[in-house]
């Protein structure tokens, strides 16, 4: 019975430790759709790994200073990033994976506007600073 | 002095040793992945190098589990061409690892036969010492 009872409160606490972590998961994954939407550098630059690879809809692929320069140049621009569903695939100590149905607003410098329709994969490193992005990848619904 | 020297150059080459065995292994296990995908179709192949939770996203945007996925493809009338030379560029993050690669080629089916351009994203994750394909989302090329 007291095994049990351990039992017990060791999975209780297993599963507040992985809900705790979703929490703070998506508190980064809001905080960098916000930042790439206000252009905000320094919290792209603590959210985003510095081996980032972000692979969009058209196949292209950013590097960390694409994602920052592509802002400040107006290559690539957002007016608008909005999840319509988010789905945690999995989350340990040091790796997440996420899964979201994402609509996209904004402009390039070769379409004046954009409104994308987006399945995303996402990969998130946990580090001593906190969530990082590690990879992400679309593709258009 | 000179120890610490000669120390300190085996500890870098051994790290250099395992970055660079781990790259060589995800290069393997991703090139098996996809001549089994587009060439021999082996569930058994498959069943190997999916991990438990594997979830495989198509270039429509839909996903599959690996039940469904394992199914789909050792199912697929499809044939595809392998003329290409894929260049596999692996990203390790400890434990989970990226590879991306571009995949040019012809696919066939009912006799006729496609342009097939995609791009795309593995996830690998180390299981009991062997990596094990955790997600993949593919995206066409434009």
């Amino acid at each position: 019975m007291r095994g049990l009872i351990l039992i017990l409160l060791f999975s209780t606490s297993l599963v507040s430790f992985a809900q705790v972590d979703s929490v703070s998961l998506k508190g980064a994954m809001a905080n960098l759709d916000k930042a790439l939407v206000n252009k905000d550098e320094k919290t792209l630059t603590q959210l985003l790994n510095r081996d980032v690879s972000y692979g969009h809809s058209n196949g292209w692929v950013q590097n960390k200073n694409d994602i920052i320069n592509d802002l400040k140049t107006g290559k690539l621009i957002y007016d608008k990033i909005d999840n319509t569903s988010v789905s945690i695939v999995a989350i340990n100590k040091s790796w997440a994976t996420v899964r979201t149905n994402t609509n996209a607003i904004g402009r390039s410098t070769t379409i004046p506007a954009f409104e994308l329709k987006l399945h995303v994969l996402q990969v998130w490193l946990k580090t001593k600073n906190g969530w990082q992005l590690l990879a992400r990848q679309s593709t258009k619904l | 002095m000179k120890h610490y020297l000669l120390l300190l150059l085996i500890l870098a080459s051994l790290t250099t040793f395992g970055q660079s065995k781990k790259e060589a292994d995800l290069i393997a296990r991703s090139r098996l992945l996809n001549n089994t995908v587009f060439g021999t179709k082996d569930s058994l192949t498959l069943e190997d190098l999916f991990a438990k939770h594997a979830t495989y996203g198509h270039s429509s945007g839909s996903v599959q589990t690996r039940e469904e996925a394992i199914r789909s493809i050792s199912h697929n009338a499809s044939a595809y061409t392998d003329t290409s030379a894929k260049q596999y560029n692996v990203l390790i993050g400890d434990d989970v690892a990226i590879v991306r690669y571009i995949f040019r080629e012809t696919e066939t089916r009912d006799g006729k036969p496609t342009p097939l351009n995609l791009g795309i994203m593995l996830v690998w994750v180390e299981e009991k010492g062997k990596w094990k394909l955790f997600g993949r989302q593919a995206v066409k090329l434009q």
